[in-house]
Formats: C-alpha cells, structure tokens, sequence
C-alpha cells in the first residue's frame, strides 16, 4: 500500500501494534507487515518520526536498554494512547461500515 | 560486534542530513539497531552481507525522504538551515550593530547641545533596529519549523512594539511591547525539536525586559539626579544601556550561528510518517 494512503490512518495503526504490549521500532514495523500479510508495506524509517510525534503527544511512552552491545527504544502505550486508540478504533468502524453499507449492492464493474 | 560499511556509511551521511536535531545521537541509534537488526536477520536466513545491507537500506526508504521527515516538526513545518535563514542571520548581526548604535545616540540626545539632531537619529535607529530584529526572530522561526500560534502572536506584539518606537522617547512601552514579542517567539522556538542558539535566544527575550524594570526600579528608587521634568536621567541611562548590550549580544549570537549553517535541500516530501 501506497505511503499516501496511509497517511491519516498510520498512528491508528501503530497504536493498535502497541496495544499489545511494548515492542521496539523494529518489531512494531515488522508486526505491521506481518497483520496486514505485506499490504503495509512502506519505507520503514519514516515509521520512527511518527512514533516519536505519537510520543511527544503523549500517546506512548519510551525507555532505553543495551541489547548486543546496541541502544534499543522500546515504545509503550500510555493510558492517553489507549484511550485514543479506543476513540480511533471506534471512528474508523463506523467509517468503515458507512463505505461498505454504500458499496452493498452495487455490482462489481467489468474489468477490461 | 561487527560492523557492516555501508549501513555505517548510511547512518554517517543520516547523522550530517538531520544535524539539527536536538536527539541526534538518539535518533541515530535507533536507525543504528533498526538497521543492523534487519541485516542480521537477512544474515541469518543466508543472505550475502553486501546484498543484505543493500536490501536493508533500500526497505528503510531514500535518505533525503527520512531526512525531511526528521526536519518536520509537530506545527507541519520543516525546521532546516535555508538561504532564507541565513539572510535572517544576517539582519540580526545588523539589527545588533543598530541597538548598540542607539544606545550611544540615546546618551547623546540628554547632553548635547544640538540633541533634535541626535534625537532623529535615535529615533531612526530604534526603528530600523526594531524592523530588522522583527526580521530576524521570524527567520529564526522559520528555522525552528514555523512560529506557530504563540510566535505569530509573538511577532504582532513586537511590530506594534516597533511601530511605537517612532515615539522613541516613550523607551519603557515600546521597549516592553517588543519585549513581550520576542519572549513569545523565543517560547516558540525554544520548544521546538531543533538546536537553536538557546543563549542568544534567551539574551534576546529578556534584553527589552530587564531594561524597563530596571528603569522602573531605578526610577522609583530616584537613582542619580532629578531633571528639570522630574525624571531620572540616570535611570534611563543605566536602563537603556543593558537593555540594548543584551539586545545585541543575543542577536549578534543568534546572527553568527544563523549564518553558520550552510543550506540544505530537502525538496523530498514526508510521506505517511
């Protein structure tokens, strides 16, 4: 999938990776990939100023540890995040439902 | 640990393209594991090392993209060194030169003889300084990403600080509206997530406020002696000349630094992130 067409939906989805628990910025771009079997497919460092902008506005938290010899940011979930994931998650349902009650019945065009 | 040349390679030319970072070391070594995690796994699954590093580096996306991503900043505005703010580095060593050039003009206009003289010349002084420095702070602002609201409102302050500065022996209320600007901008600049030249940032957002309250406490403590119009010309002086050396102090740091960065492109849009 497209980066742009990501765009609006991508902090929705990270905060559903995180909502799991902490994971660090690899294996959350690596989940991402994963639960959409490759459909999320975009340019994996432009994921990390996204979750730092996640960050500063309070939706996750962070902390530093030393694995093989290398500094690693795992990235958690706050209660302001949970919260607006739930909210998220809500608006993109209803969204998502209000597309898919317009579609209903409208025949699949004939493809050339 | 081994060391993969190319993803160091990488992570050198990332670490020059968003310098300005305030978390530049941090920033860097979170690509650092990113990057060296993927190549050890493409390592492990049996792939060749250079062509591991290379698929790696092609899956985390073309420098000049990440670089503008870093460089945006939560207002939507992307804080880097341009011509621009280079031109703002310039008016802000100007801007100092014309305070400093006040201050000794605004002593003469109480001694000398022909002081209408010296007091036009004053006058013009305050102003081009006043329009210069305005200048300069929203080129410092451009440089931090963008003013946003707190540093618009921040600048409108100080041009109506300037605009009063025509009346420039009324000091202490066009020195504290432009006082309250700067401030203001220097709260939006300060908060942004690039390097900014925090000394004179700060020297310039307190310069035009230290001076009226120091004129105010040294008046009402009737420093020196009393003129023929009750004030204290002491005070005013005194007032005068530490609100203008702060001035251009900070705007002479903020100025060099400005001009210290060279420009960069970064004509590559942020995608997603």
């Amino acid at each position: 999938m497209r980066g742009q067409a990501l765009k609006g939906h991508l902090d929705l989805l990270l905060l559903a990776v995180l909502a799991d628990g902490a994971k660090h910025g690899y294996s959350v771009i690596d989940e991402l990939r994963e639960r959409s079997d490759d459909t999320f497919d975009l340019p994996e460092g432009t994921v990390y100023p996204a979750l730092h902008r996640l960050q500063k506005g309070g939706f996750l938290s962070s902390e530093w540890s030393e694995v093989q010899g290398r500094r690693r940011r795992t990235y958690r979930l706050t209660d302001k995040g949970r919260g607006a994931l739930g909210e998220q998650r809500l608006a993109w349902d209803q969204f998502a439902d209000a597309v898919a009650r317009v579609l209903k019945g409208v025949p699949w065009p004939d493809t050339p | 640990m081994a060391r993969y040349a190319l993803i160091d390679g990488y992570l050198d030319s990332m670490r020059s393209s968003i310098r300005w970072r305030r978390d530049l070391d941090d920033l860097v070594a979170e690509m650092e594991d990113h990057l060296y995690s993927t190549t050890e796994q493409m390592l492990a699954r049996g792939t060749d090392v250079v062509d591991a590093q290379r698929a790696t580096l092609a899956r985390f996306g073309d420098p000049k993209v990440l670089a503008a991503a870093y460089a945006s900043n939560h207002r939507g505005g992307i804080a880097v060194p341009t011509t621009f703010t280079r031109r703002a580095g310039l008016l802000a060593l100007i801007a100092g030169g014309f305070w400093l050039l006040a201050g000794v003009l605004e002593n003469r206009t109480d001694r000398a003889d022909d002081w209408e003289v010296y007091y036009l010349l004053f006058t013009i002084a305050v102003v081009v300084a006043g329009v210069l420095t305005v200048m300069a702070m929203i080129g410092l602002g451009k440089r931090a990403g963008g003013l946003g609201a707190v540093g618009m409102i921040g600048a409108a302050i100080a041009s109506l600080g300037v605009l009063l500065s025509f009346v420039a022996w009324a000091g202490p209320a066009w020195m504290g509206l432009q006082g309250i600007g700067y401030l203001l901008i220097a709260i939006a600049v300060l908060r942004s997530d690039t390097i900014v030249p925090r000394i004179g940032v700060m020297l310039v957002a307190s310069a035009f406020l230290i001076g009226p309250i120091l004129f105010v406490i040294l008046a009402e403590s009737e420093v020196g002696w009393r003129d023929s119009y009750g004030d204290y010309p002491l005070a005013w002086i005194i007032s005068g000349i530490v609100g203008y050396v702060l001035m251009a102090g900070g705007l002479f740091v903020t100025g060099r630094w400005l001009r210290s960065e060279e420009p960069v492109d970064l004509d590559a849009t942020p995608v997603a992130a």
